[in-house]
């Protein structure tokens, strides 16, 4: 498992499409907090967890299709290209062949936000600061450490979908058997996800519980502390807070997902016939 | 080791409604080199995944080694396989492709650098080792991909149609090797190809397959002499000789091939190579002159179109 590991990591560190999504995102990291000092209305100095946590929103957009296209590829593009029979033929367990190659996967979600991360908040510091925020009160409205956790926590809700978003891209990799229906299937997946959303009635408890779609992220929160944002109407109060049960979904639904997707990509792979 | 490396017994897959493979038994012993033969699509390659557990057969067993690779896959550590259609990572290089590969067969530290050196020279690929494999040539693509069914030191070694993409020199390379690890480390081959020169060469026993059924098997030395001996003989007068050996018992069939041809008439004939010299002199002593006498062996060829022709023409009679 180990050595499979390595050789899967050793694959991804030399395929374009991993070093694209890794450029672009930095680059997506890097240029969003200069628009914003630049062009944006919330271009006040003291604003910086604001401006960070729009620009890792737009960031982490742009890593979940580049992640998803990424996943989808994965297994399809060597069972095409024939490249996957030098793994079946080896002496390692099948089961094994599918873990290391999640596992990579989910490596490269963690070391591709702490690049996001680490980008946005060094382009931000360069025009913005992270202090207490005050916006014209005398008391603060918020502090910088109370900011501080709510930026960390809504990166870690939003890896959590990139999780489940990657383990259904790699599903859709064992299960077809050419790149172009792979990527076609992913991606239309994502806009059929979208589509459902809004037919369902906003009234419905699986809008808020599956969609999470009144659950507004916690960099809302920094936004609106900030009057760079105004509360939706209809939106609790409570929903603000990190530890609503609303948020407990926001864990749950990615974990179960990505666990199914995961479970029968490994049955899919290790019962199947490769005629190719 | 077991006695036999591969024992294929009453194997059988379908591909839909048609049989790729029925009923197929099969053993190979171990040090063999056993030639695989058949028309495209006959059911070579089918056999191969099978053999490899690629495929789970609808009905029969497949051991290599004593195992069944399907559920034993640490089985795979002692064997080598080269597919038809080798496909090597386009974005690594050569040396980093064979790391890699070598790796997943245990292979580690100094011992891993020192296989992959030498496999890469062996191949001849020691110069383009840097070089990313997208930027490689077929028949080097297939040198890199034989050095991968060799570089961890199989015992079994399974090629599918090894010589595509070779050059002649890459060709006469691969049957030195073939022959160098058979006899230094008793390597068991199992060779599936529809170059009938290339098996004759190489290999010692033979196997006809012909829609997923085993037409024929045995060594290749007893099937070519299995074969009716014959010879043919350039005479000055074909019509002479034809009627002088008709009513020759020794000699068997006797078939004018060219009569019109100024360097004399050719004919060939049911003679053995030890009824040659009773030949030369019964034609001599009737004035003929010999122009030219030749023993005609049958060629692993010939047997092949035979044994197909005889399969299809009992299947349409059926």
């Amino acid at each position: 498992m180990k050595t499979l590991l390595h050789v899967e990591l050793v694959k991804l560190r030399h395929q374009r499409l991993v070093l694209t999504t890794f450029a672009l995102c930095l680059i997506s990291a890097l240029i969003l907090p200069q628009l914003t000092w630049l062009f944006g209305e919330s271009s006040a100095s003291e604003r910086g967890f604001h401006v960070l946590g729009r620009a890792l929103e737009l960031s982490m957009l742009l890593a979940c299709y580049l992640l998803l296209l990424q996943a989808s590829m994965s297994m399809v593009v060597e069972r095409h290209d024939r490249t996957l029979r030098g793994s079946l033929v080896a002496p390692v367990r099948r089961r094994d062949i599918v873990l290391a190659r999640w596992f990579a996967l989910q490596l490269t979600i963690v070391l591709l936000v702490v690049t996001i991360v680490a980008a946005a908040a060094a382009s931000t510091a360069f025009h913005f600061t992270f202090g207490d925020v005050y916006e014209e009160a005398i008391e603060p409205l918020a502090e910088a450490t109370e900011l501080r956790t709510h930026v960390a926590l809504g990166v870690l809700h939003l890896v959590l979908p990139l999780v489940a978003l990657v383990s259904v891209g790699f599903f859709i990799s064992v299960f077809t058997r050419s790149p172009a229906t792979a990527a076609g299937l992913s991606l239309g997946a994502l806009f059929l996800l979208d589509i459902s959303k809004s037919m369902v009635p906003g009234s419905s408890p699986l809008r808020l519980y599956f969609f999470n779609s009144y659950l507004p992220t916690l960099f809302d929160r920094s936004s609106y502390l900030h009057g760079a944002t105004a509360y939706a109407q209809g939106i609790a109060d409570l929903l603000w807070l990190p530890d609503a049960p609303e948020h407990v979904c926001g864990v749950v639904v990615p974990l179960v997902t990505g666990g199914v997707c995961l479970l029968a990509a490994l049955w899919l792979f290790t019962r199947r016939d490769w005629t190719e | 080791m077991p006695l036999h490396c591969i024992e294929l017994r009453g194997l059988e897959y379908r591909f839909g409604p048609t049989a790729a493979v029925a009923g197929l038994d099969l053993e190979v012993g171990e040090g063999d080199a056993f030639g695989f033969l058949g028309l495209n699509g006959a059911g070579k390659t089918t056999t191969l995944r099978l053999a490899l557990g690629l495929l789970r057969p609808r009905s029969g067993s497949v051991r290599v080694l004593g195992r069944d690779l399907r559920r034993e896959p640490a089985g795979l550590r002692r064997i080598g396989v080269l597919f038809e259609d080798f496909a090597a990572y386009p974005y690594l290089t050569a040396y980093e492709h064979l790391r890699l590969q070598a790796s997943l067969y245990g292979l580690h530290g100094e011992e891993l650098s020192r296989e992959v050196g030498v496999w890469l020279e062996r191949v001849g690929l020691s110069d383009a080792a840097g070089k990313k494999v997208c930027e490689f040539s077929l028949g080097m693509t297939r040198r890199l991909g034989i050095a991968c069914a060799f570089v961890h030191a199989p015992d079994v070694v399974f090629l599918d149609e090894p010589t595509n993409g070779l050059d002649p020199q890459g060709i006469h390379d691969l049957r030195g090797l073939i022959q160098e690890l058979r006899t230094e480390r008793g390597t068991t081959f199992f060779i599936s190809s529809h170059i009938l020169g290339e098996v004759e060469k190489v290999c010692d026993r033979v196997g006809i397959i012909h829609r997923g059924r085993l037409l024929v098997e045995g060594d290749v030395e007893a099937l070519t002499a299995s074969a009716e001996a014959a010879c043919r003989l350039r005479v000055s007068d074909g019509e002479a000789t034809t009627s002088l050996l008709s009513g020759e018992e020794w000699c068997g069939t006797v078939r004018l091939v060219d009569s019109s041809s100024q360097t004399g008439a050719t004919l060939e004939l049911g003679v053995g190579e030890a009824d040659v010299p009773r030949l030369v002199r019964v034609v001599s002593a009737a004035g003929i002159d010999i122009l030219e006498v030749r023993p005609l062996f049958k060629s692993l060829e010939d047997i092949f179109r035979e044994t197909i022709a005889a399969a299809e023409h009992k299947r349409r009679a059926s």
